[in-house]
């Protein structure tokens, strides 16, 4: 199972190591089914989402053991359910949220606390939003991007996984501006997306595998441009035997060391990669 | 054996490899893809142990090793770093983030249900070993059974049922022991225990006592409930409890006893296990808090445990497995953050070094990447952060 807990490493480690520090126990609030972490360098803090008990967590960057969050937001008036994805934009002290059950983008103030109304919420049938994941802020562009993992048949009318671009600013039943979607762009299952503002490139984990327990499809990292549209395929992608990746849901970009970290649910592992790589193999992927 | 389930990865990628070659162009999505072995990677390369238990007939002891996706088999009266006599793992099992296991030792069969992403309530025969299939499987994906994340399950020999704690749906199902979704894929379950008054709140570790003609529950306290007044789901987070219901309940109905209260010392802790002979409920609070809690079997409210194992010589290190071995009168513990089973004296307390250790690996430390959710990186210090 997962020991629900923010584990911090040294970036360098190798092997079989352990943290150098744990959060969790609790009085952490910190909860299994965790699905999204950011770290606010400027304010000194890390934000968690708990799935299960609709509450986003804020705690201090350092906080260790079993330890309080700084800050709770839940309650009635929160609108969360189920939260997945975390981002803050610093610019506009705002933190974004993608919300899976309620099929929305809640956007809060910061430093919200306790039982607070979002300032918007991205929310109705014209947003396309069918199963949000990711969410990453981009305070420069005005753009909030989510990744959707849409629908499976067996769940309804198929609805193809996305990354789904909206305006900063946005609020109710509003289409995005640009959406990333189709059979080029190879995604099953995105997960964790990342900005990576030196190279303006989206950078996704997707963990494959359409099925649980069906592994003819192991997951991936990929890299767009931040101003893809359509059925566009990846600048570039890491997947294969090699790359060690079953079911990759994390992801992030080290853009001060020049790598892509990848955070593996069926290996339980982590895996580092170098952000620039030489071409190699074209993969055949089965649809 | 550590590095058994990287070999079946990398098997199976080849394999994958091999199919997509004699796949028609016309099925296919050609992407650049670059196979880039990764410069770093962080992982246990030993096992973690997150449930345990006993046969005392066969004088075995079957765990589930998250970290390679197996069950083990050591001898239950092994000492110090030995290998396991048996292992359950690959394609064929499918093993998966393996949660609660138990040996029926009447039907002579092991169970396990795989958790997190899951849920899957698989059974083998006992002496199975290597890549098997199992001959029984529960898929609680059906529609109709919808399980959630479930990691507790019980096993009524008596009156041949089967108990599955839900984390998220306040909900715990009763299936017939021999439920099959593979044979009958419109199964549902006998009777289940499900609603507001239930006091259920992401439940975990469940154990059945037939004697007592109880179920023994063990909450860690998140919910989402029904808005009363909007309709709305509401997320809150309680203290966590052990709520205490009839064998036979069904439907919404409120627990017999709640042990719950700051003087319970309740923390992050999912297994639960009854012991019928000095009628006590044993409960093991996870890391940090790293402590066996033995309450009165029939404590009720606010009440403090009877007995606690806890402090630097016992060992104790994320225990997420417990077992009562009333034949040879220990108490044996999986610890999910060092590698080991810890064996104690029954009726041991305090700061107890363990009667005896059985590990695969001289290694104490342990990564724990169980499933990571989501990850950053802090450049300015150098550090990585991994949410399970």
């Amino acid at each position: 199972m997962s020991h629900p807990r923010l584990a911090v490493f040294a970036r360098q480690a190798n092997g079989q190591v352990a943290p150098l520090r744990v959060l969790e126990g609790q009085k952490t609030g910190i909860t299994r089914s965790l699905h999204g972490v950011y770290i606010d360098i400027p304010n000194d803090e890390v934000i968690m989402p708990s799935n299960v008990s609709a509450a986003i967590l804020v705690f201090a960057r350092t906080q260790s053991g079993n330890t309080p969050p700084r800050r709770v937001i839940q309650g009635a008036r929160t609108h969360l359910d189920s939260p997945q994805g975390v981002a803050v934009d610093n610019k506009h002290n705002e933190l974004v949220v993608s919300n899976d059950t309620r099929l929305s983008i809640l956007v809060f103030d910061r430093a919200a606390n306790g039982n607070v109304a979002p300032l918007r919420e991205i929310i109705g049938p014209a947003t396309g939003i069918t199963n949000p994941q990711g969410i990453v802020v981009d305070p420069v562009h005005d753009e909030i991007i989510l990744s959707d993992e849409g629908k499976s048949k067996e769940k309804g009318t198929r609805v193809s996984p996305s990354l789904r671009i909206f305006r900063r600013t946005d609020s109710g039943n509003v289409a995005p501006i640009r959406v990333i979607s189709g059979p080029n762009t190879n995604m099953l299952r995105p997960r964790q997306i990342q900005l990576d503002t030196q190279r303006d490139e989206l950078v996704l984990a997707d963990r494959g595998l359409t099925q649980e327990f069906v592994y003819d499809t192991p997951g991936f990292l990929a890299v767009w441009k931040r101003t893809d549209s359509g059925d566009v395929a990846p600048k570039k992608m890491i997947r294969g035997t090699r790359s060690q990746l079953t079911s990759p849901r994390a992801v992030y970009v080290d853009m001060k060391n020049g790598e892509y970290g990848a955070g593996d649910t069926t290996s339980h592992s982590i895996m580092v990669y170098p952000r620039d790589f030489s071409e190699g193999h074209t993969e055949v992927i089965p649809r | 054996m550590p590095h058994t389930l990287n070999r079946f990865y990398l098997s199976r990628l080849r394999v994958l490899s091999l199919a997509a070659s004699i796949i028609t162009t016309a099925e296919l999505s050609v992407a650049k893809a670059t196979d880039v072995a990764p410069l770093r990677v962080i992982k246990d390369q030993d096992p973690n142990f997150n449930t345990l238990w006993v046969d005392l007939v066969n004088d075995e002891i079957l765990i589930g090793n998250d970290a390679h996706e197996t069950l083990q088999v050591y001898s239950r009266s092994a000492q110090g770093v030995v290998t396991p006599l048996r292992e359950i793992g690959g394609q064929k099992t499918f093993i998966t983030f393996p949660g609660q296991v138990i040996i029926d030792p009447v039907h002579n069969e092991i169970w396990n249900v795989g958790n997190d992403i899951a849920d899957l309530v698989t059974v083998y025969p006992r002496a199975a070993s290597g890549n098997v299939a199992p001959i029984r499987r529960i898929d609680g994906k059906k529609s109709q059974l919808k399980f959630n994340r479930s990691w507790g399950i019980a096993l009524d020999t008596v009156n041949d049922e089967l108990f599955v704690s839900h984390q998220k749906r306040k909900q715990i199902s009763v299936l017939a022991r021999t439920t099959n979704t593979d044979a009958d894929p419109s199964v549902t379950a006998k009777r289940t225990i499900s609603g507001p008054a239930t006091g259920l709140a992401n439940a975990h570790g469940i154990f059945v006592d037939p004697k007592a003609n109880e179920i023994y529950v063990a909450n860690l306290g998140y919910e989402v409930a029904e808005d009363r007044t909007t309709g709305l789901p509401v997320g809150s987070t309680h203290a966590p409890s052990i709520t205490v219901y009839a064998r036979n309940a069904k439907g919404n109905v409120a627990p017999l006893r709640t042990i719950q209260g700051p003087r319970t010392r309740l923390d992050n802790a999912k297994p639960i296990f009854v012991d019928s002979e000095r009628h006590e409920i044993v409960v093991a609070n996870g890391s940090p808090t790293d402590a066996l809690l033995f309450f009165d079997q029939k404590a009720n409210g606010n009440a403090a445990p009877i007995r606690v194992i806890q402090g630097a010589d016992t060992g104790l290190s994320n225990p997420t497995g417990v077992f009562v071995d009333n034949v040879h009168h220990e108490v044996l513990v999986a610890n999910w953050g060092n590698h080991t089973i810890s064996a104690y004296a029954s009726g041991a307390s305090g700061n107890a070094k363990p009667l005896r250790v059985i590990s695969p690996t001289k290694s104490r430390v342990a990564a724990g990447i169980g499933n990571p959710g989501a990850i950053y990186i802090d450049p300015e210090r150098d550090e990585i952060g991994v949410a399970n």
